[in-house]
């Protein structure tokens, strides 16, 4: 009987004790596999060091922030409709006039297409973030959108317009140095990102 | 030892450990187990249910309804009773049981029982699940581990990708609540990660769209917060976890509060001594001794259904680079697995996507040291029954014959 009820406790102690604020030293490393060789969507990006990385949302691919404060959102996605649509699109809100064509627009290559810059400044009327729509005065905006075979690939940089200023170079240059790059096909390469 | 002579203490507790009482009771609970984790598996899914009854931790039982009410006495472990059940196997049907040639097929047979016992806890302590899901065309080289939140923390690369990362393992978080802190050092990096509010499963919401914050949310980190979530039972793989992470430099400096979620594809990253860091919270990964290429992925439903009824796919193993490289092409369906050194890779499950993407197959993966025992066992067990079965026949004939045999009339 005491080795029974010895048994008992000892077992209520094994199973009660927890520890709430452990300490570990992490050294355990993992070998490389695909996972870490295959970007998302096989495009291939470097932003600069000034750039953070924050979770992805509903209609945007790659969140960063950036600039002083991380005040300048920089986003990803893909959206419907054609060049000169969204590029209005855009700049209707800053409160721009609409343009007639494409050829207003100052050019650059991304993944070996020609690609469209549209910058804005002004009063930024759309909402950032997903959040509620609110003015913000002294705002820009540079963005670049890409033709795909069934949408357009977007890169858009908003955000106060001296921190957005200074961040052009880097904006450009992140949108033209992205690369393709499909490791996990078994088929040949392909040349697009299509 | 003569019959008059009391058995001392040692030969009472042999007695006593391979009775058939115990086997009885050993039995008997493993029923009501069988029973009660059935009826539980409704609600608290597959893998709940195998934690709770049968894992090694598992001390003591309570079965209890969808309510989380008791409804039945707390239970041994079920674990514990198979290992109780072994050991009176071992004494009783082995160390105690008259031995000689006449009782070697019993002998065997329950030996065999008891090595397919000690194969089903081999393959409890030891055995590793995860699941490997490869798109028609493409190849895939790691596998996730069932049910294994880790925290990754990797340095990006001058090509921009990650180098190889650190881990914090999942027997390091799971045991967390919520409200707990585990502080991990990096001490090669001069970095420290507390991490907090841990959910097993969680949701991640943006606070800017709308969704109000309840108190039992953790705070919000670049936008984001986090939520538990119920567990899902129907879909165990669905539950994603969650963490907030607060990077720190030795001195305790704050370099950033990170917000990870296992659902994002992709990691949030920090800037620490001119360098990027990335982390995430991933199933653990797990790396493959070799690169499964999957050519053709097919499956069929059942009438009328979404179910599928039968899964084939036609995969290449690719093992080493190069002039080292060997290529081996299988088939896998149900039923029928592909073998490498102790890996053993089953078709799980197969989809088809949406018109124009290509199917996909999941492939289940164990590396388990006793996978082949149980069949060796049962091939002793069967060969142990036969044997004993022959020569009970042969015995059993040879007295009817002697019984049957015309006794010589006297004149």
């Amino acid at each position: 009987m005491r080795i029974f009820v010895l048994t008992v406790i000892a077992a209520l102690l094994w199973t009660g004790c927890r520890e709430t604020n452990p300490v570990i030293e992490v050294t355990k490393t993992r070998r490389l596999t695909l996972y870490d060789k295959d970007p998302a969507g096989n495009i291939l990006d470097k932003p600069p060091l000034g750039w953070r990385t924050i979770p992805p949302t509903k209609f945007r691919d790659k969140n960063f922030l950036a600039g002083p404060d991380e005040k300048v959102e920089i986003y990803v996605s893909n959206v419907n409709g054609d060049l000169l649509q969204n590029a209005n699109r855009w700049l209707g809100q800053f409160g721009q006039q609409p343009v007639a064509n494409l050829a207003e627009f100052e050019t650059l290559m991304i993944l070996k297409r020609t690609s469209i810059l549209v910058e804005a400044q002004g009063t930024f009327g759309a909402a950032m973030g997903g959040g509620k729509k609110e003015e913000r005065e002294n705002y820009a905006l540079i963005g670049a959108l890409r033709p795909t075979n069934s949408s357009l690939l977007s890169f858009k940089m908003v955000g106060p317009a001296e921190a957005v200023a200074g961040l052009r170079t880097e904006f450009i240059e992140y949108c033209e140095t992205m690369k393709v790059m499909d490791v996990t096909s078994i088929e040949s390469d392909e040349e697009d990102s299509e | 030892m003569k019959s008059d002579e009391k058995p001392n203490s040692w030969e009472r507790v042999m007695r006593i450990l391979g009775g058939f009482e115990i086997a009885v009771i050993c039995l008997v609970l493993l029923f009501i187990h069988t029973f009660y984790s059935t009826l539980e598996q409704q609600w608290l899914g597959l893998y709940g249910t195998i934690q709770k009854y049968f894992d090694l931790e598992s001390l003591w039982v309570i079965p209890t309804n969808r309510h989380d009410k008791a409804i039945c006495i707390p239970l041994p472990g079920a674990y514990w009773v198979m290992a109780l059940l072994t050991l009176n196997m071992t004494i009783g049907g082995i160390i105690r049981m008259k031995k000689g040639w006449k009782k070697l097929g019993i002998l065997i047979s329950h030996f065999s029982i008891v090595f397919m016992m000690i194969a089903g806890g081999v393959s409890s302590l030891s055995k590793i699940e995860g699941n490997m899901i490869v798109v028609e065309g493409q190849k895939s080289d790691f596998a996730m581990k069932s049910h294994a939140p880790s925290i990754e923390l990797a340095k990006y690369g001058e090509d921009g990708l990650r180098e190889e990362p650190l881990v914090v393992p999942p027997e390091s978080l799971q045991e967390l609540e919520p409200s707990d802190t585990l502080t991990a050092n990096f001490s090669d990096l001069g970095l420290v990660m507390k991490i907090t509010g841990f959910h097993e499963a969680s949701n991640l919401f943006q606070e800017q769209t709308g969704n109000e914050k309840i108190d039992e949310d953790g705070p919000t980190v670049d936008g984001f917060f986090l939520r538990e979530a119920e567990w899902n039972k129907s879909n165990e793989l669905a539950n994603m976890a969650g963490a907030y992470a607060t990077v720190e430099d030795t001195e305790g400096n704050l370099i950033q509060k990170l917000v990870v979620w296992m659902g994002n594809p992709t990691p949030v990253t920090f800037t620490y001594k001119g360098a990027r860091y990335a982390v995430s919270m991933v199933s653990e990964i797990w790396p493959m001794p070799f690169e499964v290429e999957l050519h053709k992925s097919v499956g069929e439903y059942y009438p009328g259904t979404t179910r599928p009824s039968s899964f084939e796919s036609t995969i290449s193993k690719v093992v080493g680079e190069g002039k080292e490289e060997v290529r081996e092409d299988y088939k896998i369906f149900m039923n029928n697995p592909m073998r490498h050194g102790g890996f053993t890779l089953f078709q799980a499950n197969w989809s088809p996507t949406g018109e124009g993407d290509r199917p996909y197959s999941g492939f289940a993966i164990v590396t388990n040291p006793s996978d082949q025992w149980p069949k060796y066992a049962l091939y002793a067990a069967t060969l142990g029954l036969t044997g004993h079965f022959v020569y009970m026949l042969i015995r059993y004939a040879g007295r009817s014959t002697r019984k049957s045999k015309p006794q010589p009339q006297e004149s």
